[in-house]
C-alpha cells in the first residue's frame, strides 16, 4: 500500500469524515409497521448512508480520468476468451497488439482492462475468473513493452453483459476484456 | 434510477407491489389442522387455539408471524385444535407501549412449562413474535433457532444496470434495500452478531469493500486495493477479513488485520485463481474456491498448516463453487453435474466426504447456498425463466420455500445472519 504524505493526508481527512459522520442517528421507524413494501425505499432514505465522501485511493484511479475513445483505424476491439479460460486465445492476440501499439503511440494515455464473464458460473468465481482475464491482457500488454503503471484492471464478473440472450451467441459475446482509454496527462 | 423520487410514483409502485404478491409471511401460516393424524418425523403438534388475541390488528400479526415462524423452524405443526403435543395459552393485547404478549407454553403432557413476557412499540410487533418463536423453539424443542435472524441479497430490479443490497427477516417479511449507491453492489457477508455487513460497491468508481453498520446508520472502507477487492468475510473470533484480492497481477485469498484492515497476510500462492472465502465456525479453518486444478473446486485450509484440500472427490460433480461453512460444521456448496448447478452438503469431518444434494434435480440451477443459524435451513439463489430468486432448502425434508419479493427484478447472493442476540432470557 502506498504510504506516501499524500495519502496519509487523505486517510486523515476521511478519519475526520467517518467521525464527523458517525453520530447520525438512525431513521425513524418506518409508519408502515407491517413493512411490506418498504423495499421501495432504502432504509437509509434517498441519499444513501452517510460516511465519507470521495474515497483516497492508492495512487490514481484512472477510471476517474477524461475518457479517450481511439480513432477507429487503431483496431481496438474486445478480446473475446474461451469458457472458464483466461488465457488470450491466439486468434485474439492481434487486438492485444493494437491497443499496445495504440499506447505506445500515445504516452500520455492511460488504460483500464476491464474483464468480463458469461451468466454461467455463480457470481463470485465469475468476478475472480473477469480479474484473471483482465490480468491476462495486462501482462500481454507489459510483455509488448508497455509500462505496468499505465494499465490497471478492473473485473464485472457476469454483471456487465452486452449481449443478452441466454445462448452460445450472447455468452461469447460477454466473454471478454474491453478496453477502456483516459487521458493521464 | 432504483428508487422513485416522487412520492406518488413510490406509492403507485407500492400498490402494484401489494396487488402482485399479498403479503408473504402470514399466507404462509395457514393452519395446519392436525386431527389424530401421524406427524411428520421429528415435528410436535403445537395448539395456539388458547393463546388469544384481542381483536386488535397489532395482536392478529403478532399470531400469525408467531404461528408462522414456528411453522418455518420444521420443528413445530401448528394447529388451532386442543391437544397438541405443546399447548400455548395466554394473552396478547394492544398497550400503552403497542402490543404486551404473555406467552405460556406447556408441554411434556403437562409436565413442563414456561412464560413469555414481550412489551413492544407497534412497529416491533415482528421482532416481538420471532423473538416468542425462538424461546419456543430452544426450550420445547431443544433446537437452535433462526426467527429472529435476517437474508442479505443482492437486487438488481427489473431492467436495472445497478444492484443494491436488501434485508429481510428470516421469514421473507420486510424486505428493504440497505444501502442507495446507485451503482453495482455484490456479496454481501453478515458479520457476526448481525448488526453489521460487509459488501463490495462500484460507488468509488471501482470495486470498493465497505462495511455497513445498520444500527449507527454508517459505512467505513475496509479494501480498496488497486483491482479487485470481493468476497470479504470477517473471522468470527479474531475479526480478521478475509479476502479476494488481485495485488501482484495474481488473484489470490488475503487476511486483512482486524483493526486497521491493512494486508496481514497472504494466504494462497496460486499462479490460479481463488474465490468466495468462508470462515469455519471456530475460525481456525477457511473454505474457499480455487481453480488451480483446471477447474474450480471448493478446498478447505486450516490457517495452522496452510495446506489447501480438496473437499470433493465425486465424478459427477464436475466443478465446486460457493463454498459456505455451516454452524453445526458442514459445507454447503454450488456443485455443477451435468449442464446445472445444485447446491449440495457435505461434512468434511467424515472420511470420505461425501456429498448429499440438497436441492430438487428440477432442470432449475441452485446456487450461492448460505446457512442460517439453526444449522438445518440453507438460502439459495434459484435461477428459472432466467430470474433469479432467493429459495430456503431444509437439510431435514421440507420442501422448499421460496422468498417472495414483491418487485419484479433479480434477487441472488443470500447471506443469512446468525441470531444475533434476540431471543427472550
Amino acid at each position: 500500500m502506498n504510504t506516501s504524505h499524500l495519502f496519509r493526508a487523505s486517510l486523515a481527512a476521511l478519519a475526520a469524515a467517518v467521525l464527523a459522520a458517525g453520530c447520525r442517528t438512525p431513521p425513524e421507524e418506518n409508519p408502515d409497521a407491517y413493512g411490506e413494501g418498504s423495499i421501495l425505499e432504502s432504509e437509509f432514505g434517498p441519499g444513501g448512508l452517510e460516511g465519507p465522501g470521495d474515497l483516497p485511493l492508492a495512487g490514481t484511479d484512472f477510471s476517474k480520468l477524461a475518457p479517450v475513445a481511439p480513432p477507429a483505424e487503431a483496431g481496438i476491439a474486445p478480446v473475446y476468451f474461451s469458457y472458464n479460460e483466461s488465457a488470450i486465445p491466439a486468434a485474439e492476440q492481434g487486438k492485444v497488439a493494437n491497443a499496445a501499439l495504440f499506447l505506445m503511440q500515445n504516452p500520455g494515455v492511460v488504460l483500464v482492462v476491464e474483464g468480463n464473464c458469461d451468466e454461467r458460473g455463480t457470481n463470485e468465481y465469475n468476478m475472480s475468473l473477469g480479474e484473471f482475464r483482465a490480468q491476462s491482457i495486462r501482462n500481454a500488454l507489459v510483455a509488448q513493452g508497455v509500462a505496468a503503471s499505465r494499465v490497471q484492471t478492473a473485473s464485472y464478473g457476469e454483471e456487465k453483459p452486452v449481449a443478452f440472450g441466454h445462448d452460445e451467441a450472447s455468452w461469447r459475446r460477454n466473454r471478454r476484456g474491453d478496453f477502456a482509454f483516459f487521458q493521464g496527462r | 434510477m432504483l428508487f422513485p423520487r416522487f412520492p406518488s410514483a413510490a406509492f403507485l409502485l407500492f400498490a402494484c407491489a401489494l396487488a402482485l404478491a399479498p403479503a408473504a409471511a402470514p399466507a404462509q401460516g395457514k393452519p395446519i389442522v392436525v386431527s389424530g393424524e401421524a406427524l411428520p418425523k421429528g415435528k410436535q403438534s403445537i395448539s395456539l387455539g388458547a393463546l388469544r388475541g384481542d381483536g386488535s390488528d397489532v395482536a392478529a400479526l403478532f399470531l400469525s408471524v408467531l404461528r408462522n415462524d414456528l411453522q418455518l423452524s420444521g420443528w413445530f405443526v401448528p394447529t388451532d385444535n386442543p391437544g397438541g403435543n405443546v399447548s400455548l395459552a395466554g394473552s396478547v393485547r394492544t398497550s400503552a407501549a403497542g402490543l404486551s404478549a404473555n406467552v405460556t407454553a406447556t408441554w411434556l403432557a403437562g409436565t413442563r412449562t414456561r412464560t413469555w413476557s414481550r412489551e413492544a412499540p407497534t412497529a416491533g410487533v415482528r421482532d416481538a413474535a420471532h423473538a416468542v418463536a425462538d424461546s419456543i423453539v430452544a426450550d420445547v424443542a431443544g433446537k437452535k433457532p433462526m426467527a429472529s435472524s435476517r437474508i442479505l441479497f443482492v437486487g438488481r430490479r427489473a431492467g436495472a444496470a445497478t444492484s443494491e443490497i436488501y434485508a429481510c427477516d428470516a421469514d421473507g417479511a420486510r424486505p428493504s434495500a440497505v444501502t442507495s449507491d446507485r451503482t453495482l453492489c455484490l456479496s454481501p457477508n453478515w458479520n457476526p452478531g448481525a448488526n453489521s455487513f460487509m459488501y463490495t460497491t462500484w460507488a468509488t468508481g471501482r470495486p470498493t469493500v465497505r462495511q455497513v453498520d445498520l444500527g449507527a446508520g454508517r459505512y467505513d472502507y475496509v479494501s480498496w486495493q488497486p483491482g479487485m477487492n470481493q468476497g470479504a468475510v470477517k473471522n468470527p473470533r479474531t475479526g480478521a477479513t478475509a479476502i479476494v484480492l488481485s495485488r501482484a497481477g495474481m488473484v489470490d485469498l488475503y487476511l486483512l488485520d482486524p483493526a486497521t484492515h491493512r494486508v496481514a497476510d497472504r494466504l494462497t500462492r496460486s499462479r490460479e485463481s481463488e474465490a468466495s472465502p468462508s470462515w469455519s465456525p471456530d475460525g481456525a479453518s477457511l473454505a474457499y474456491v480455487s481453480d488451480a486444478g483446471g477447474v474450480p473446486r471448493v478446498y478447505t485450509m486450516s490457517l495452522a498448516d496452510r495446506q489447501p484440500r480438496r473437499l470433493v472427490y465425486d465424478g459427477s460433480i464436475r466443478e465446486s463453487v460457493a463454498p459456505e461453512w455451516g454452524p453445526d460444521g458442514r459445507i454447503a456448496f454450488c456443485g455443477r453435474s451435468g449442464a446445472r448447478y445444485r447446491v449440495y452438503v457435505v461434512d468434511p469431518a467424515k472420511s470420505p466426504a461425501v456429498p448429499v444434494a440438497l436441492s430438487p434435480d428440477d432442470g432449475t440451477d441452485y446456487e450461492d447456498p448460505s446457512w442460517a443459524p439453526d444449522g438445518r435451513h440453507v438460502v439459495c439463489t434459484r435461477t428459472a425463466g432466467h430470474q433469479r430468486f432467493l429459495v430456503v432448502l431444509d437439510t431435514l425434508g421440507d420442501p422448499p420455500r421460496t422468498i417472495r419479493i414483491p418487485v419484479a427484478g433479480d434477487w441472488y447472493l443470500p447471506s443469512w445472519s446468525d441470531n444475533g442476540v434476540r431471543t427472550l432470557p
